[in-house]
């Protein structure tokens, strides 16, 4: 779930004698002719049906390009952080978070690690190694791949929809997650999604708004590379 | 159970301070004089990225967000994964310190607020700011400017006393379009060692408090 991904704002860290990170693409390529599933053929009049049509969509989507723009409004600061980026999704499991502005850094979720580059270099986090850190991420790329039997494991799930619009708010169960999130709020138009409310503890929310999605993208086993560090066999 | 994006930064800081060189900091190391949040004057919010680093130790990188509205200065430290992982508030005088991680600050939180003083607060009066050095004595500490283009681009701080011995060298790096922050500044500590690395990513001027926020350059 694109939710969350979105959302992981500002990356940090990295050894200034690290290795310099693999660099993403610049911008987006070509999109290969798209094998459509259904979850990526745009729809701009039927919000899917209930919960179950929509995370049926989202598992049904191979690769996703999209770029979003967010507003993280901390509780304690008078203005918006803002960031503009792009986001991409490999099914099963892996996120790249690439942020353009205000700096460029990108957050990247594997199967088996959180890796942070920047322009001080990189910094990889072995998820085998926080409990906390490990649940948090999985959460997230359950969701992304549609997993909803795993998710209402973890979330109250609530949706409903109104024409095109609909509206998927997830809320956490129990601890740890409730103390990292109050809410998720997922808001789209057909089988589009076009904004992702996270709401935390503390008040603080952050607003991620798509402004342009792919979801028929076609990873290259070059973008693969540069983005994933999956390397071809 | 803590929040896995704060004990990211806990963790990170908590690198920084464990290096093998890096000393462990008691409220008494660190003298120096803390002016009311009023001294900055624009009230502003700055998005920068910090690496900190001791001695010849690899550094470690952090975003932190820092405000400063009327009489309070606030710094928010945030987690690779975007939350907060703490937040140091001056208020007037008074210091406060959330960390929702649960994990103290490797050092007191007083010295972040010093720190951000001594590399974005002006420190002598601004008067024709001419090009060229000038200096005064300040809270017992000589401060010395180089002043280039009516833009100060050295700073350096030494104790009167002696105690620490060393300086401390502030050095800017300008770039056209910077406002109240420049794009780069850098702050080696040789009272004890360290080096803070700062880049202002983004600066966004505040409307006075109870108004709407204004614009970002």
């Amino acid at each position: 779930m694109l939710a969350l991904v979105l959302l992981l704002p500002a990356l940090t860290s990295a050894p200034q004698d690290a290795a310099p990170p693999a660099a993403p693409p610049a911008a987006p390529p070509p999109a290969a002719p798209p094998q459509a599933p259904p979850a990526a053929a745009p729809s701009p009049v039927a919000a899917p049906a209930d919960a179950a049509a929509l995370f049926a969509a989202f598992a049904r989507v191979e690769g996703l390009e999209a770029r979003f723009r967010e507003e993280k409004q901390l509780a304690l600061l008078a203005a918006p952080l803002t960031s503009r980026g792009r986001l991409y999704y490999l099914r099963p499991g892996y996120l790249a978070r690439v942020v353009d502005e205000p700096e460029p850094a990108t957050l990247t979720i594997t199967p088996s690690e959180l890796r942070l580059s920047g322009r001080e270099g990189v910094e990889t986090i072995a998820l085998d190694q926080n409990d906390d850190l490990r649940a948090f991420v999985t959460s997230l790329v359950r969701v992304f791949s549609g997993d909803r039997a795993a998710l209402e494991s973890s979330y109250e799930l609530a949706y409903s929809a109104q024409g095109p619009a609909w509206d998927l708010t997830l809320t956490p169960r129990r601890p740890p997650l409730t103390e990292m999130l109050r809410s998720l709020e997922l808001h789209g138009t057909g089988l589009l999604l076009d904004r992702i409310v996270v709401r935390e503890p503390n008040g603080d929310t952050s607003v991620t708004t798509i402004e342009k999605a792919d979801p028929a993208h076609r990873f290259t086993d070059e973008e693969k590379a540069a983005l994933f560090g999956i390397r071809p066999r | 159970m803590r929040p896995a994006g704060a004990l990211l930064l806990a963790g990170l800081l908590a690198a920084c301070a464990s290096e093998p060189r890096a000393p462990r900091f008691t409220e008494a190391d660190y003298p120096g004089l803390l002016r009311p949040p009023s001294a900055l004057g624009a009230d502003v919010l700055w998005q920068q990225r910090v690496t900190a680093s001791w001695g010849d130790e690899r550094g470690h990188s952090f975003d932190v967000a820092v405000q400063k509205l009327g009489d309070t200065l606030t710094l928010v430290g945030l987690s690779p994964l975007g939350s907060t992982g703490f937040v140091v508030e001056l208020r007037g005088s008074t210091i406060s310190h959330q960390s929702p991680s649960g994990e103290e600050l490797p050092f007191p939180p007083r010295f972040l607020l010093l720190d951000v003083e001594r590399v974005f607060f002006p420190w002598l009066p601004e008067g024709a700011a001419a090009d060229g050095e000038r200096a005064a004595e300040v809270g017992g500490e000589r401060v010395v400017e180089q002043v280039q283009g009516g833009r100060v681009v050295e700073r350096r701080f030494t104790r009167l006393d002696g105690r620490p011995r060393g300086t401390i060298v502030v050095r800017y790096g300008w770039e056209e379009g910077d406002g109240a922050a420049p794009a780069h500044a850098e702050l080696d500590n040789g009272w004890f060692g360290y080096r803070l690395s700062i880049r202002t990513l983004q600066e966004t001027r505040l409307a006075p408090e109870g108004a709407a926020a204004g614009g970002a350059s």
